[in-house]
């Protein structure tokens, strides 16, 4: 206990005597753990929006107003398009579906004008999601454009291709970030601790000649260097939470409960890191 | 206790700074170690220590060989020893008993057994009035006291002293040495590295006289190695 007491008073005293230093390098690590939450809440986020837009139909296939319900006609149509190793579940809207659903969505107004119901009765594709490509899809679509009874074919290609491209764009974005904040962590922590062993190397030449072993000279400065990363881990969360009371009027997933918890174990975790390079390099 | 077998110790493949130093010192002697600027002194001592390892030859020193010492064995070689330099290298940022407790401390000792020995200690070196003082408010000679306090806490073996008078005035080093007379009285061995010719010339002690890294006098050329090469 004596020991480990002895440990935090040392890297306290340490944290204090580099003061400028010592808040420098705390205020890198909160900046940079912020940053670093914001972007993982970020993919999170956009993750979620990823899963609904998957959740929606890929392809929706208007019909011909002659082609009613229960008809072995559209029963040859859904034979047809469920053939299709690519198509993971057809369903028919019928007429009467489609008007309640575009009530639903634009309220009934914009259908008080029209006596009969133009709508047409569709079949909504969903599709397999390792056939999920753009390219897959296109062709798809034109094969469906060719069955008899269907009058059009629609799909989001354009918007696939983006959600495509936006997903891999972000994953590069939030790993040259992550990478970057990683960096900049290491390097803050790292240099403080280089600072605060050579101003303290008349500590560190008694320490040899009284007969301290490597661990009692080596533990309080990686203490201090994860204590900074504790310390800016808390700030960093602080500042995390302001920013949730800034969008609070938004819908967003702020990550699980422990996601703070985390954080701040990142911050002690790469003051460690830190200064375990430093300590090794100047304490050999 | 402290042998030197054949030890030269060359800097750089070209700067000799010992040269065949043989000698053997027995416990609880008390040995003057002598020789002009630069003659070696302080790479002795360095070797007992063991912070420099002979380019060749042995040095053997409370059990530890140097041929064989690792790096991970130097701090429990160093609890044996007391070590004493000129600039006295205190610790300004804390004070008296913090400097003398620092050297406990670091060996895991008791926080109880640390204030007993460290108000022992300064009282043997009269210093306990100045406990709660800082480095920078002691003299010269108050601060060698300290640094000798620091030294003996740990009950060493061997006491190293390294010019410990060379910035002191003659009054108080002839303190400073007759408080190392003292501590040599209780069975440590002390080695005192000193140009002080009033010193070595009133006292009759043993002396090691080094002249550019050679041992010109008080060496043994036949010392032969004491230990077998397995012996730690």
């Amino acid at each position: 206990m004596g020991l480990i007491f002895y440990f935090f008073k040392e890297a306290i005293r340490g944290l204090y005597q580099a003061k400028l230093m010592t808040f420098v390098s705390i205020i890198s690590v909160a900046a940079s753990l912020f940053f670093m939450s914001i972007v993982v809440l970020g993919f999170v986020n956009i993750e979620s929006v990823l899963e609904k837009t998957d959740e929606q139909a890929d392809i929706a296939v208007y019909l011909e107003d002659g082609v009613s319900q229960d008809s072995s006609e559209l029963n040859e149509i859904m034979r047809v398009v469920k053939g299709y190793s690519q198509v993971e579940r057809a369903e028919v809207i019928n007429k009467d579906s489609a008007w309640e659903r575009f009530e639903s969505l634009y309220g009934s107004e914009m259908l008080y004008a029209v006596d009969d119901n133009p709508l047409p009765a569709s079949i909504e594709i969903y599709i397999g999601s390792r056939f999920r490509s753009s390219q897959a899809v296109s062709s798809l679509c034109r094969d469906l454009e060719q069955i008899g009874g269907v009058e059009s074919v629609r799909y989001s290609r354009e918007w696939m291709e983006l959600v495509e491209k936006f997903r891999w764009f972000f994953y590069l974005i939030a790993g040259i970030a992550a990478f970057i904040m990683m960096f900049v962590l290491h390097f803050m922590i790292s240099s403080t601790i280089k600072l605060t062993i050579y101003a303290r190397k008349e500590l560190v030449q008694n320490m040899h000649m009284v007969g301290a072993t490597a661990f009692f000279i080596k533990m309080p400065f990686l203490l201090e260097g994860m204590l900074q990363g504790l310390i800016g881990g808390i700030i960093g969360v602080f500042f995390l939470n302001i920013f949730k009371v800034v969008l609070s009027g938004f819908t967003l997933s702020w990550g699980p409960d422990y996601f703070p918890l985390v954080t701040m174990f990142l911050g002690v975790f790469f003051g460690w890191i830190g200064s375990l390079s430093a300590v090794r390099k100047f304490l050999a | 206790m402290i042998q030197f077998t054949h030890v030269t110790k060359i800097y750089d493949g070209i700067y000799e700074a010992l040269n065949d130093v043989s000698f053997l010192i027995d416990k609880a002697e008390f040995v003057f170690l002598t020789g002009a600027s630069g003659a070696g002194k302080t790479t002795l001592l360095k070797h007992i220590y063991m912070e420099e390892k002979p380019s060749s030859g042995h040095v053997f020193t409370c059990g530890y060989d140097s041929k064989y010492v690792r790096n991970r064995d130097l701090p429990f070689l160093r609890r044996k020893l007391g070590i004493v330099f000129q600039d006295f290298r205190l610790l300004n940022d804390r004070n008296v008993f913090e400097n003398v407790a620092f050297a406990l401390r670091v060996t895991g000792t008791k926080e109880r057994e640390i204030k007993r020995k460290v108000f022992e200690v300064l009282a043997l070196t009269g210093l306990s009035h100045k406990c709660f003082n800082y480095p920078n408010q002691l003299s010269g000679g108050e601060q060698q006291r300290v640094s000798i306090a620091r030294a003996i806490v740990n009950d060493p073996w061997v006491l190293l002293a390294d010019e410990p008078t060379g910035n002191l005035d003659k009054d108080v080093s002839l303190e400073i040495f007759k408080l190392l007379q003292t501590i040599n009285s209780w069975g440590t061995t002390v080695i005192l590295a000193t140009h002080d010719l009033f010193l070595i010339d009133q006292y009759h002690y043993r002396r090691l006289v080094l002249s550019r890294g050679a041992l010109i006098r008080g060496g043994d050329a036949n010392v032969k190695p004491k230990f077998s090469e397995n012996t730690l």
